[in-house]
């Protein structure tokens, strides 16, 4: 009877990395790789024969959701990986069975970081001091982050300790931020991550203006559409308030509750001072908009 | 034809074009005032009639206008008894641009007249300030003469834009010719009686600004300073209100609809 090993899981960078992983550590001497439902037959078919030489094989078997007729020959490997999801496959026959559940990317419990220092362990480079830029600069998509990991390690000597710096010159800013990262982030009353986009946004120009006129329309449409409800307008709200139907249901309905009118013309009156100071050339609104960012974003966590 | 300070009008082109060539003349003018009192289109007039095309220039704001004017400096007239360079807005001319001109002013060189419009002589650089020859300050035009110059105009006589005008008739004009200054009007004395609400759209005036210093832009700040003359007693609506026309004079970049929006809150505040 055949080895066979299972692969299931959201996380599908992990999922193939650990399908390919599998297949090298079993030192077949050939590798076929098939997507199911699509190439069943020829599967079954290649599986059904075997080398006259009595070599190994290893089959892997992409989007797998059961399990199909297993080879008789021992010396041969099956690899089968699940479409991601929830769905977890499950067989009694399994040599070894593994889940990657989604990376949890928590404000004090990050575990994309902690994948990030692991992956340079296995580069044999310490990642620590960017570890942090490198999860602002590629989010949670591990295949980008693998990429920019892979070419830190080929530029850098083993062992290294790599600097921001060092960094910086070699990562790919494949993720545009824009300000409306910065309001998801404060929506979510997620400062740190706020702070890091805001740096990082800031980090190439000075973008203070920018991020200040995004604030300002979101501060100002919560604004229209909480006067809205309180005029108990009836009819169109989106057309009154001048967005989308969409944006209203999807991002400002969802967020009505975050701050008081109170707290909104407060904020609006501290961006628009900030606004009209950056424009004097006033350094000073970088850091104003800074604290005013920490102070909205601080009022969601009261709320929550 | 602008109405009002015929006398001034008269010594303009007396100072600058010389009625008999005298040898070596030069002189620099400033034509000083409020805005809107029509001192460059009363310039512009007369050098057109006056001097012939090749030896009036009007100065381009920046450092390259500046650079262009001493270049033209250096001939001698070709049609005229004089060449003469206008100066438009001298008192929102950069600093480097008012530092090119310094050395043109200090020593003109002769059979050149150099006119400035300044609306605030306080923003000039002092070392610009002092190479003034002589300062023509323009005053405001009486009611008869408003009426007069509206009927000039090949537009309907407006009352309210007269009144809001306050005897600057290039300001009568700009709201008569634009439009929308009615609708700013009535919507600054609602938002001081807190009857605009938030969400309402600004009004066309303000959505349709242009970024950096321009007619309207000055003409709006006129009209909104006009109609919180009311409400002066009323701090917590003027201030708002005034606050505004402050960005919007010294913030040209900023946006004027979002801006609106907070004068509209603070109000309510």
């Amino acid at each position: 009877m055949s080895s066979l090993i299972l692969i299931s899981g959201e996380e599908d960078f992990l999922s193939e990395t650990e399908a390919r992983r599998e297949a090298l550590s079993s030192l077949a001497s050939e590798t076929f790789e098939y997507n199911i439902p699509d190439d069943l037959e020829s599967y079954i078919h290649d599986s059904q024969t075997q080398f006259m030489s009595g070599k190994s094989r290893v089959f892997i078997l992409w989007g797998v959701k059961d399990i199909p007729v297993l080879p008789e020959s021992e010396l041969d490997t099956i690899i089968c990986v699940a479409p991601p999801g929830k769905r977890i496959l499950q067989d009694k026959r399994a040599k070894r069975s593994f889940v990657f559940p989604k990376l949890k990317s928590f404000q004090d419990n990050n575990d994309v970081v902690k994948w990030i220092i692991r992956e340079g362990d296995f580069f044999n480079i310490n990642l620590n001091r960017i570890a942090g830029a490198l999860f602002v600069n590629s989010g949670t998509c591990l295949r980008k982050l693998h990429r920019e990991i892979e070419k830190i390690a080929a530029s850098v000597p083993p062992g290294t300790i790599v600097s921001p710096d060092e960094a910086r010159s070699l990562i790919v800013f494949s993720t545009e931020v824009t300000p409306r990262d910065i309001i998801d982030a404060i929506c979510d009353g997620h400062t740190h991550k706020a702070i890091a986009y805001l740096d990082k946004l800031q980090e190439r120009a000075d973008e203070t203006g920018w991020i200040i006129a995004y604030m300002q329309r979101h501060v100002v449409q919560q604004l229209k559409l909480r006067e809205s409800f309180e005029l108990k307008l009836t009819g169109d709200v989106a057309k009154s308030i001048g967005v989308h139907p969409f944006i209203l249901k999807k991002l400002l309905l969802t967020r009505l509750d975050l701050w008081t009118t109170k707290f909104l013309m407060t904020s609006l009156g501290t961006l628009c001072d900030l606004d009209v100071a950056h424009k004097r050339g006033d350094g000073s609104a970088r850091f104003g908009l800074e604290s005013e960012i920490i102070r909205m974003s601080e009022e969601v966590n009261n709320v929550k | 034809m602008i109405p009002g300070n015929q006398k001034l009008q008269s010594s303009l082109r007396d100072l600058t074009i010389p009625t008999q060539l005298v040898k070596h003349r030069s002189t620099v003018v400033a034509l000083v005032g409020d805005r809107f009192l029509g001192q460059k289109s009363v310039a512009v007039e007369l050098y057109r009639n006056e001097i012939h095309e090749a030896d009036f220039i009007e100065m381009e704001p920046g450092v390259d206008g500046s650079r262009e004017v001493v270049e033209f400096s250096m001939t001698s007239p070709v049609g005229s008894s004089v060449k003469v360079i206008l100066v438009d807005n001298a008192d929102r001319l950069s600093e480097p641009s008012q530092d090119a001109l310094l050395k043109l002013l200090e020593s003109p060189p002769s059979l050149l007249s150099i006119v400035l419009v300044a609306y605030d002589t306080g923003a000039l650089q002092p070392a610009l300030a002092s190479r003034i020859r002589s300062e023509l300050r323009w005053d405001r035009v009486s009611l008869d003469e408003m009426y007069e110059y509206a009927s000039s105009l090949l537009l309907p006589v407006s009352d309210t834009a007269v009144k809001m005008a306050m005897g600057l008739p290039e300001l009568y004009r700009i709201i008569v010719e634009n439009g929308g200054f009615d609708e700013l009007y009535d919507s600054i004395v609602s938002v001081a009686k807190r009857e605009v609400f938030i969400m309402a759209k600004p009004p066309r005036v303000i959505c349709d600004l242009e970024n950096g210093h321009n007619d309207t832009r000055d003409a709006v700040i006129h009209v909104i300073r006009y109609a919180c003359k009311q409400f002066f007693h009323d701090y917590s609506a003027s201030l708002p209100i005034l606050r505004f026309c402050s960005v919007l004079s010294s913030s040209t970049s900023a946006n004027a609809e979002i801006h609106w929006t907070r004068m509209i809150a603070d109000t309510r505040v």
